[in-house]
């Protein structure tokens, strides 16, 4: 099975190029990216199920507005998401479901998710996209 | 996207200078502040290349400077300053930075280390178990909805209002803790809800909580305005908005984006999505960072004051003064000279620091005469530094110094070359008292990975856009992963 991504080098920040056999799943495959690379010590309690609804202009602004809701639902929740149902995708709409669980910490804390270089793209038959997070 | 030496003009030993012809888009020059080593080092990244996109943003003035510790960003490099005309130039989010108001406080004890020193075991268990680190963790204070909206307005009034510290507190800082022009409104409520456990907490990456020495005074008169004595402990905080903050510039690149083409604003890069500051979104953005520095001051003051319990509980007695706080990430309404005249400008400083001179009316009243205490966080194991602000500063860099050491090593190298429990025994060898929640995070933060603070400050020193008064060595550090 191909990576569903990498993390790359940056100075201060953390920056992963993610993968994807479609968009949606490029989209899938960064949620777990990023949640990843935070690093979550699970907590007590049931599996979570999240609605989450997206809209943007392009399908960029979506892939950051997806994570930057996901980032915000889980620090109000003190939860991390390892999967997403997805109901309705466009390049300008995201609606689905979130799953994940409790946390008691993570260990890497992401305070942002940049639009910095982030330009999905399809290369050789795959989605790529190279997304900064601030940190 | 690097830029090649040839572009530069040597201004002085310590001032490099890319002309505005270099490119057809920038409005004035871009400037850095850098010894030769620096300069060749920043040569190696973006950093550079990002400073010149910040010197074709519309209304800036003078130059888009970056300071010795610069290192590559996203849109603006951290170190970076911009100066934008408040008629009609743009405030851009991005140019502030995610963590509103990351910034600095000091404390000053009139205790000497040595008295202290078979008690810095207990001070910092006892600071760590009062001032939550690392992510995940909430405060004590749960803010209603309305308690979130006065913290957001009146900054650390609030707090002192329900026994938090003192009005002498607030004469301290920056701004006095409470800077006005907040409108609630426009934070949202996504912000709001992660904000309101968070009020006491430090974070965690490079934010830390320092038990420390002052070492070394340069300037003695200084240091004694400033009450710190050689041989005496100091405590700095360095921490920030939280995820409010970092949820408030979220929502406005994400609100400014769209509307870029509607202002006829060209960019070269997203990250520096920006409004007009007379713009109803420009405006609505500046109430909302308000709102979020007051946060960041809040929260810092609720550690001091968690701080001060530990000590009391460590030592007993003692009295612990705020020496100042300093916001590193923040936008503000200042009047500065350009080319002869007075002139508003919104004043972006991303990774840079206020640092304000003799006789400057915003400079605390017991200040006055000497000038704004400047805090640079250092890093384990080595040091940080306490500056004055100067006039000189006010006309060479908008009264702005450095903030720390700057990163040149990422993250993930670092935890690849340096193993955090080496790391922890060597600080612990050196007589200094960790109290961390894991290895990798310490690794991260390793001196190793940041360019070398002295020669950070004395590149600032030398320029003369702050003076050092007191270099001050950790003694005890508590941070979060």
């Amino acid at each position: 099975m191909e990576q569903p991504f990498e993390v790359l080098s940056h100075t201060a920040d953390l920056r992963i190029r993610v993968y994807g056999a479609s968009l949606a799943e490029l989209f899938r495959h960064a949620l777990l990216g990023m949640f990843q690379s935070a690093s979550p010590t699970w907590g007590e309690g049931a599996v979570v199920h999240r609605p989450i609804v997206v809209g943007a202009t392009d399908r960029n602004a979506l892939l950051v507005d997806f994570l930057s809701e996901a980032l915000g639902l889980s620090d109000i929740n003190n939860e991390s998401y390892t999967d997403i149902e997805i109901q309705k995708f466009s390049d300008t709409e995201l609606r689905g479901t979130l799953l994940g669980q409790p946390i008691k910490r993570f260990t890497l804390e992401i305070k942002a998710v940049t639009h910095h270089r982030l330009e999905i793209q399809e290369k050789n038959g795959r989605w790529e996209a190279e997304i900064v997070f601030d940190i | 996207m690097q830029i090649d030496r040839s572009v530069f003009r040597k201004i002085n030993d310590y001032l490099w200078e890319i002309p505005q012809s270099h490119r057809e888009d920038m409005r004035v020059p871009a400037r850095i502040y850098a010894s030769k080593k620096m300069f060749d080092d920043t040569l190696q990244d973006r950093s550079l290349w990002q400073l010149v996109n910040i010197a074709t943003l519309p209304g800036i003035q003078n130059a888009a400077i970056a300071m010795p510790d610069i290192h590559e960003g996203y849109g603006f490099p951290i170190g970076g300053i911009a100066a934008m005309r408040v008629e009609d130039g743009v405030v851009s989010p991005g140019g502030i930075g995610y963590d509103i108001n990351c910034g600095v406080r000091l404390l000053a004890s009139s205790t000497p280390l040595v008295e202290m020193r078979s008690k810095l075991d207990r001070l910092a268990d006892e600071i760590f178990a009062r001032v939550p680190s690392g992510v995940g963790r909430g405060g004590r204070i749960k803010l209603t909805p309305q308690e979130m909206d006065a913290v957001l307005e009146d900054g650390v009034r609030w707090a002192i209002k329900r026994g938090y510290g003192t009005e002498d507190d607030a004469a301290h800082l920056e701004e006095n803790g409470s800077m006005p022009g907040t409108d609630p409104s426009a934070v949202s409520e996504r912000a709001k809800l992660r904000g309101r456990d968070q009020l006491g907490t430090l974070g965690s990456g490079n934010h830390f909580l320092e038990v420390q020495v002052v070492d070394e005074v340069f300037e003695p008169d200084v240091a004694k305005a400033f009450n710190l004595f050689s041989g005496n402990i100091a405590i700095m905080i360095h921490c920030g908005s939280r995820g409010l903050g970092h949820q408030v510039c979220t929502d406005y690149v994400r609100l400014m984006l769209p509307r870029l083409q509607g202002w006829g604003i060209e960019l070269p890069d997203r990250e520096l999505a920006c409004a007009p500051i007379a713009s109803p979104e420009g405006k609505r953005y500046f109430g909302a960072m308000t709102g979020a520095a007051n946060f960041a001051w809040t929260n810092r003051h609720i550690i001091a004051h968690n701080v001060r319990e530990a000590w009391k509980a460590a030592r007993g007695t003692g009295e612990l003064k705020t020496v100042y706080d300093v916001a590193h990430n923040i936008g503000k309404i200042e009047t500065h000279e350009v080319g002869g005249k007075s002139i508003n400008v919104c004043l972006h400083r991303k990774g840079a620091t206020r640092a304000f001179g003799p006789g400057q009316p915003d400079v605390p009243e017991a200040y006055r005469m000497v000038g704004q205490p400047v805090l640079i966080p250092g890093t384990m194991g080595t040091a940080s530094y306490v500056l004055v602000g100067t006039n000189e500063g006010m006309r060479e860099s908008f009264g702005t110094s450095c903030h720390g050491a700057g990163r040149r090593m990422s993250r993930a190298q670092a935890k690849r070359t340096i193993r955090g429990s080496t790391l922890r025994q060597a600080l612990e060898k050196r007589g200094i008292i960790i109290r961390c929640e894991s290895d990798a995070g310490l690794a991260e933060e390793a001196p190793e990975a940041y360019k070398d603070v002295e020669a950070v400050v004395e590149v600032v020193h030398r320029a003369g856009l702050a003076k050092k008064v007191a270099r001050l060595k950790p003694v005890a550090v508590v941070k979060g992963g």
